[in-house]
């Protein structure tokens, strides 16, 4: 056995030796490239080929999250997401199965409730996917999935509604198609909102055929939180009814209203008119589906005045019983400035120049003022910056920065001209003047639902903008100018209320200067005087015939203020001139919220009882 | 007498003995090969296993029985190894006499092949023959062996001349044409490579070799240039030259799918049955020509290392028989097994890795294919007859 003893003797022995080792060296050689070629393949590049193999044989589909729902305060649905079927086709399958589209379509017409054409050409496009009816009632979804057509295949996908119509819709917003927030609340909230979207990760064949049978991992989606805002649905109702009424009433091409809580900066009604329904979104110009009342900025007028006095008694320029003498006019620089209503001059006192709505006497005062410290006062009320509520579009006025402060700014922004607000930080002002001297940031999200409670939002910032006696100071002012002066017709019956007019002419969209003709009227304030509950701005978009803000918006304020006093139960000054208060229908609705599932659960809250 | 009749008898009977015990270590049977059997055999049997991997999912999912490929292959190996006692039975020598008749029969097949055989997918393959397809080009494989070993054993002396030399590349060249007219292009470079490793061990002088492979390559030119090659066929063998050119081309899909496979399979794989790529018949042909790549995914670099390392063994053996051979045609044949395999198998792996064109060649043992594997068998069973026969 001596022959078996290694291969190399035994090649070595035989005739054709050499032969027999070219053949083995051609045969190790072959070896050698065949190896060298596996480690590269299997070791060196293995990640990368790994990676092609799993994103190849791998299917991710993403799981929609379940949208938030978005709750008035009291956990009334104003934003709900229903459970809807989409149906769907793959064109492509049918027609490799050569199933004749015209049978799917004539089945499917009547249940889709869509055209036959329509059908036809979607079933008939090359494509793997085409929808044939979205967000379709769950009834149809469910016919559709027993009749088992190949090719057709059925998928949730919820239906936003608006189960509160057009009640604060420019708020709150809408949501398109895919569940994505487009505007309003709907687009600003969409990170509490939308949730995170969970994964199926499935492997399929070649060709995107899944295998039924292979192993699935699921992510799953987390649902989106559900938001309750602070809005209180009687006053927004109330708000979007008297502005609808005073639109038409003036001929105005709109108005805006906002009502907050004085003592937490809440927004409780926030509102324009004329507004739209969600349902027909499609019809509503772009002017009816702004928030205006964040979204759009125009110039306080004498509002402004409120302003100037505070900082000028805040600074110490101007003592509250001073009196000054008044000339009929004014010039500084190129500027002449007078009243609008025309006056002999003479002393007035700086409550009669407040009540008055005196411009020569505010911009005397504001003169005492150098340009930073008004301008620091402005920026201390809110203007000039949003207001961090978190609107999507919100704008942030415009005050002009100090180098472009000239001779003539100080005393036009004195009167509420050459700056500019939204309609929230006009309500902003007064809000921080009720507060003594105490700006609350303005907030729309109350909190958020969490297993059936609510779960209360972080409080919003404050800001120390006046002293308590300078707060109380311009405050009696403001009464005064109800009481006696500009305002008279925002005047309340049984309650004592502080408020500014103002007129401001309408900047022009073409060009510099002013649109002729065009007046905003607008008015702010708040009550009750003593203890103030809640604070309102109210303005009212190209009135005709009537334009002052007197006329125009007093009414509309003080029957809005009426209205939001009576459904926070405030306890009248004086109750005589009330009457008895009647039993408030908006408080036992309050209370009797629909099941909106869990959410009604602990948030109908009883209206806050501000009066002493 | 009776001590002498008793001498008589007892050294009778001690010749006996010896004579017994001479003709029993000396009897073929007892000089088998047992690792080339053990290898072949395990070879085959994780073919089934691999067939089984790449197969069952497609044939379940199509709602018929997942054996169904395992089964008709493992039908097959029992052929096979049936085939293959009956190689090892008759002396390998007497093949020195039948081998032209082998041959005749070879070529008739194929002939009759090229006149009935109906083209399946570009080209005819298979014969029918009562209900049973098979691949008369399988068969021509050991037919080209033994007609070439006889030739150059009965020339022995005059192995060197040129005339031998012209005798063997007429024989080789009938059954290449007809395996080109079907076309089959891979079992033509079969016959190249089984020509020229009986060439090499016949001891042809290297310088006819030399001119040899000149003529070879300047005559697959001419063969171009006449249009006798399919122009499918020249992109199919140059393809995996730029892989990177066009992944649209099938063949491109397939290498691309393969070394996917092959490179996921990293250095333990994904478990046996578990490789998506194969699970999930990325890789077409899985179960044929790009088996390689179900070990080399499922069982990553140390499953393609043990299949490499069977064929290393496979090879090693037969490379010994063809030395320890007690004369030349024995050498001749075993060599010519030897380069069938090896040369299958190099071009086979070495496609899967995208090292080598695509030919279509099955890999020996593995693939799926009955005639193949009887083939192979038969091969087996002849380098075995060579081997048991080394003493008689």
């Amino acid at each position: 056995m001596a022959a078996t003893s290694g291969l190399a003797g035994a090649v070595g022995r035989a005739r054709s030796g050499r032969r027999l080792g070219v053949f083995l060296l051609v045969y190790l050689l072959l070896t050698a490239a065949i190896g060298w070629r596996l480690v590269t393949v299997q070791v060196v590049s293995a990640e990368e080929y790994r990676a092609a193999a799993e994103q190849q044989a791998t299917r991710e589909v993403t799981l929609p999250a379940e949208r938030g729902a978005i709750y008035d305060r009291a956990g009334d649905p104003l934003a709900i997401s229903v459970p809807a079927s989409t149906v769907y086709a793959n064109p492509r399958l049918l027609a490799s199965a050569e199933i004749d589209p015209t049978y799917v379509a004539a089945d499917l017409e009547p249940l889709l409730d869509a055209d036959l054409a329509t059908l036809m050409e979607r079933l008939t496009r090359d494509s793997g996917f085409v929808y044939l009816g979205r967000q379709l009632p769950r009834a149809v979804g469910e016919q559709v999935e027993a009749m088992r057509l190949p090719g057709i295949g059925v998928v949730e996908e919820p239906r936003r509604r608006y189960p509160a119509g057009p009640l604060a819709a420019q708020v709150v917003g809408f949501a398109g198609l895919d569940g994505e927030g487009l505007s309003g609340l709907e687009g600003g909230l969409e990170a509490e909102l939308a949730g995170e979207p969970g994964l199926l990760r499935q492997e399929r064949a070649p060709g995107g055929v899944e295998i039924s049978a292979s192993p699935r991992q699921v992510e799953p989606s987390v649902p989106g939180e559900d938001v309750v805002l602070t809005l209180d649905r009687p006053i927004q109702d109330a708000a979007e009814r008297l502005l609808a009424e005073t639109v038409e009433e003036h001929g105005a091409i709109g108005a805006s209203a906002v009502v907050l809580d004085v003592d937490t900066g809440e927004i409780l009604a926030l509102a324009s008119q004329p507004g739209y329904d969600p349902a027909g979104i499609g019809e509503a110009s772009a002017y009816e589906r702004r928030n205006r009342a964040v979204t759009d900025v125009f110039e306080p007028g004498s509002v402004n005045k409120a302003i100037t006095l505070a900082a000028a008694i805040e600074e110490g320029v101007v003592d509250p019983a001073d009196t000054l003498e008044v000339p009929p006019r004014i010039t500084i620089g190129d500027k002449a400035f007078s009243d609008a209503n025309a006056r002999a001059g003479g002393p007035l006192t700086v409550e009669e120049i407040m009540a008055q709505s005196s411009n020569v006497g505010t911009i005397q005062i504001a003169q005492r003022l150098d340009d930073e410290t008004l301008l620091e006062h402005l920026g201390s009320f809110g203007l000039g910056a949003p207001s961090g509520a978190g609107f999507p579009g919100e704008s942030g006025g415009i005050v002009p920065p100090l180098e472009r402060w000239y001779a003539t700014t100080k005393p036009t922004v004195a009167i509420g001209q050459g700056v500019s607000g939204t309609l929230l930080q006009t309500a902003g002002v007064f809000q921080t003047i009720a507060n003594g001297g105490e700006r609350i940031e303005p907030r729309i999200v109350r909190g958020s639902v969490d297993d059936g409670a609510l779960v209360a939002a972080a409080d919003a910032p404050r800001h120390d903008v006046l002293s308590p006696g300078t707060a109380e100071a311009v405050r009696d002012f403001l009464v005064a100018a109800v009481e006696d002066g500009t305002g008279q017709a925002a005047a309340v019956p049984g309650y004592r209320v502080a408020g500014k007019t103002g007129t401001a002419q309408k900047a022009s969209t073409t060009s510099r200067g002013y649109e002729p003709g065009a007046y905003i009227a607008t008015f702010g304030g708040f009550a009750p005087a003593e203890e103030p509950s809640v604070a309102i701005a109210v303005m009212v978009d190209e009135p005709q015939e009537e334009i002052y803000g007197g006329v125009v918006a007093a009414p509309l304020f003080a029957e809005l203020m009426d209205a939001a006093l009576a459904r926070r139960r405030v306890t009248p000054t004086d109750a005589a001139e009330r009457g008895p208060v009647p039993a408030s229908e908006e408080h036992e609705d309050a209370g009797d919220a629909p099941a909106v599932g869990e959410a009604a659960e602990g948030l109908g809250e009883p209206p806050a009882d501000d009066g002493g | 007498m009776a001590t002498a009749f008793e001498d008589v008898s007892e050294g009778r009977r001690q010749r006996e003995a010896v004579q017994r015990t001479w003709t029993g270590v000396h009897a073929p049977a007892r000089h088998v090969d047992p690792l080339l059997a053990l290898t072949a055999v395990a070879l085959s049997l994780l073919g089934l296993v691999f067939i089984y991997s790449a197969t069952s999912p497609v044939l379940e999912s199509g709602g018929l029985d997942p054996l169904l490929f395992v089964n008709r292959q493992l039908i097959a190996l029992g052929v096979g190894l049936a085939a293959m006692a009956v190689a090892m039975s008759v002396d390998y020598r007497v093949l020195q006499v039948w081998a032209p008749v082998l041959y005749g029969v070879a070529i008739v097949m194929l002939i009759v092949l090229a006149i009935v055989g109906e083209a399946v997918s570009g080209s005819a393959r298979w014969l029918v023959i009562g209900g049973l397809q098979f691949q008369p080009s399988e068969l021509a494989k050991p037919a080209l062996i033994v007609v070439l070993a006889a030739l150059f054993h009965e020339r022995r002396e005059s192995a060197l001349g040129l005339r031998a030399l012209v005798e063997a590349l007429a024989l080789a060249a009938v059954p290449m044409v007809l395996v080109i007219l079907q076309p089959d292009l891979g079992t033509a470079m079969v016959f190249v490579a089984i020509t020229f490793a009986v060439l090499l061990l016949a001891r042809v002088r290297v310088r006819y070799m030399a001119a040899l492979a000149v003529i070879g390559v300047v005559s697959i030119l001419g063969a171009l240039q006449l249009d006798l090659i399919q122009e499918y066929q020249l992109e199919r063998l140059t393809s995996f030259l730029n892989p990177e050119a066009a992944d649209v081309q099938d063949d491109l899909y397939n290498l691309n799918q393969a070394q996917i496979a092959i490179g996921s399979g990293q250095l333990a794989g994904q478990g046996l049955f578990e490789g998506t790529q194969t699970q999930l018949s990325y890789v077409p042909e899985n179960h044929t020509d790009f088996i390689f790549t179900v070990p080399a995914e499922e069982l990553g670099f140390l499953g393609s290392t043990l299949v490499l390392g069977l064929f290393g063994m496979l090879l090693y053996r037969g490379l010994r028989i063809a030395a320890l051979s007690r004369d030349t045609f024995g050498t001749l044949i075993a060599g010519g097994v030897v380069a069938v395999i090896a040369f299958q198998a190099f071009i086979n792996i070495g496609m899967s890795l995208g090292l080598m064109p695509i030919t279509g060649l099955p890999l020996p043992f593995l693939s799926y294919g009955g005639t193949s594997l009887i083939s192979t068998f038969i091969l087996i069973g002849i380098l075995q007859n060579v081997h048991m026969r080394r003493f008689s």
